[in-house]
């Protein structure tokens, strides 16, 4: 008896069925190595100068060379440090405008026009300014940090508030909570999914922001980042150290991305405010 | 699959002709024994006056009329150096350590000649700098690179003062020297060690010198002209003109300082501005002395080798120049 389904079509679902038996992170890292392969075979075949690329193997022995020595961890730990006191402040700024915004008409006022007027700017656009202001230190990189962080958690933040359902601002309202408590007991919950897409907008922008800018600041020494390790390794002309430092910061924004993938199963995934994916 | 296998190989092509152009010179032969186009890659400051004599007079333009030449201003030895692995530039003048750096990863360049030698100031505001032993950790240094000749100068000069050559590298702050003077008097740093024209407009705003290059390395030379060995072993007549013109200029810019520091006030990008009577003095500070002849490189690789920053020295100076100036120098 015929199901109403042509052969072709049969096929190609049963070799979607096939396809869906291989594990994920398999199909993932099979076209990391098939890629890792094809760029050691394009450099031993290629004729490349090994000054203007460096191959899978330097890379992985500068890498190891540089995390023994302390020199990458050391560059790390900066890099976060400034990441993690820019979201800090950027994250509480963002909660305080969105709060204010939510609450009163002329908050509502000043982050429609801050946002409308800082949102575009990029972080290391006003990296100038902050040298300016706040000298050539780390806190000229945090501020710009703090910039880049305010403007999606408040965004995000605000309609997280703004779409809460009316019945649940009545409850708040029946059980005679104070706004402090409206805000971290019944808001901030059940603004969650809205503040987790805001804080992963934010550092996913925060981290290219230290980056950038550790780049043009070019503190050197031991307290510069790995914006300044890559920056420092071209100036040496160490084509495998840029590729470490690359590797390092794309190794840890998957780390930090599936940080906050955990953090969304723990939370409004659990309580069912989000579908898993 | 097939359709998966075209992807990845029409990615890997894009891959491969991209990286491919990176290395591609644009250059090609007149026919005349010249190249169809020339670009030179210098940096700001005084030591960019034969360049922009150069470019002024249109000397080499009237030597070599089918060759387009072009002009670069990069803000660092690094700069220039990349400038040429990049084939983007067939010429450029930089410093003793960054050309080092450059030959030590096995760049194929050689020194055409040098430039000049001179006395580099490390120049702070705050009177309590009287030396290096003065600096706190948050004391910031402006330099112009990490690997530029006064980097490597502070830290011989750290080595000297302070017993450890890095002790001051926390310290170091890469920065262009025209934004460096104006973070100096703005007292974002609190020194920094750059050239003529910027360390002496800094020495006029009320700036103190803490420390002279020449005490640290002696009179040696500030930089060197550089071109590939390739593009010499091409073009070695346009190779040897080319030095030719830069010993002539030279010796105008000795003979004609009012009007060389005419020609360095009219190209602000190049000189870092300043006027006439200002560069006029500087031409005429003893202590800039013109020298085609290179002179500090085996001092430098020596030391740059001792504190890791290189991997080896030059076996003779033959492994660094070209015929033009062959085995001459130090």
């Amino acid at each position: 008896m015929s199901l109403g389904l042509s052969e072709p079509v049969v096929q190609s679902q049963a070799s979607a069925s096939k396809v869906r038996t291989v594990p994920k992170w398999l199909i993932y890292v099979l076209i990391g190595a098939g890629f890792i392969l094809l760029w050691q075979l394009y450099i031993s075949f290629g004729n490349v100068s090994p000054l203007l690329l460096a191959s899978p193997l330097a890379t992985a022995q500068q890498l190891f060379t540089d995390l023994r020595n302390g020199q990458l961890p050391g560059a790390t730990e900066v890099s976060l440090q400034n990441l993690a006191i820019g979201l800090g402040f950027g994250i509480l700024i963002g909660l305080i405008l969105a709060s204010l915004s939510t609450f009163s008409r002329p908050g509502r006022y000043l982050l429609t026009v801050l946002t409308a007027v800082f949102s575009p700017l990029p972080g290391i656009a006003i990296l100038p300014l902050a040298m300016l202001w706040f000298g050539l230190s780390p806190s000229a990189i945090i501020a710009v940090v703090v910039f880049g962080a305010i403007w999606p958690i408040s965004a995000n933040t605000e309609t997280g508030f703004r779409t809460i359902g009316a019945t649940t601002r009545m409850v708040a309202l029946n059980l005679g909570l104070s706004r402090i408590q409206t805000i971290r007991d019944v808001f901030l919950p059940a603004a969650l999914p809205h503040i987790i897409s805001g804080l992963r907008l934010a550092w996913a922008f925060g981290w290219r922001t230290v980056v950038g800018a550790e780049i043009v600041f070019g503190v050197a020494g031991s307290s510069g980042g790995l914006g300044w390790y890559i920056n420092n390794a071209s100036y040496f002309l160490n084509p495998p150290a840029i590729f470490a430092g690359l590797v390092v910061i794309s190794a840890l924004g998957v780390l930090l991305d599936t940080l906050f993938q955990w953090i969304e199963r723990q939370t409004i995934v659990k309580w069912g405010m989000k579908q898993a994916h | 699959m097939k359709k998966h296998l075209w992807s990845l190989t029409l990615m890997l092509v894009i891959l491969a002709s991209l990286v491919s152009a990176c290395g591609t010179s644009a250059s090609a032969g007149t026919g005349s024994g010249a190249p169809a186009t020339f670009t030179l890659v210098y940096q700001p400051g005084l030591g960019a006056v034969t360049f922009i004599t150069l470019k002024i007079q249109k000397t080499l333009e009237k030597q070599f009329p089918k060759t387009t030449f072009q002009w670069k201003i990069v803000n660092s030895g690094a700069a220039v150096r990349n400038a040429i692995i990049a084939h983007q530039g067939d010429l450029g003048t930089l410093g003793l350590p960054p050309f080092l750096v450059g030959w030590d990863k096995g760049m194929d360049w050689r020194v055409l000649l040098a430039t000049s030698r001179g006395d580099s100031w490390l120049v702070a505001l705050n009177p309590k700098f009287k030396s290096l032993k003065d600096f706190g950790p948050n004391d910031k240094i402006g330099v112009v690179a990490p690997d530029s000749q006064q980097a490597i100068l502070l830290r011989k000069a750290a080595q000297e003062q302070l017993g450890n050559a890095h002790a001051l590298d926390a310290n170091l702050l890469t920065i262009s020297s025209a934004d460096g003077e104006k973070a100096l008097l703005t007292g974002h740093l609190a020194a920094q060690l750059s050239g003529a024209p910027y360390q002496n407009q800094e020495v006029a705003a009320g700036g103190h010198i803490v420390l002279h290059s020449v005490d640290v390395f002696g009179p040696v030379g500030t930089g060197v002209i550089v071109i590939p060995q390739g593009f010499y072993n091409q073009y070695p007549t346009f190779s040897r003109h080319i030095y030719q013109d830069f010993v002539d200029v030279t010796t105008w810019v000795g003979e004609h300082h009012a009007q060389a520091a005419q020609y360095l006030a009219s190209d602000v990008a190049s000189a870092g501005g300043g006027t006439t009577a200002q560069f006029e003095t500087l031409l005429a500070d003893p202590s800039l002395v013109y020298d085609k002849t290179p002179s500090g490189l085996i001092a430098y690789a020596t030391f740059m080798q001792s504190i890791g920053l290189i991997s080896k020295t030059p076996k003779s100076l033959n492994d660094l120049e070209l015929p033009t100036v062959l085995g001459t120098g130090s």
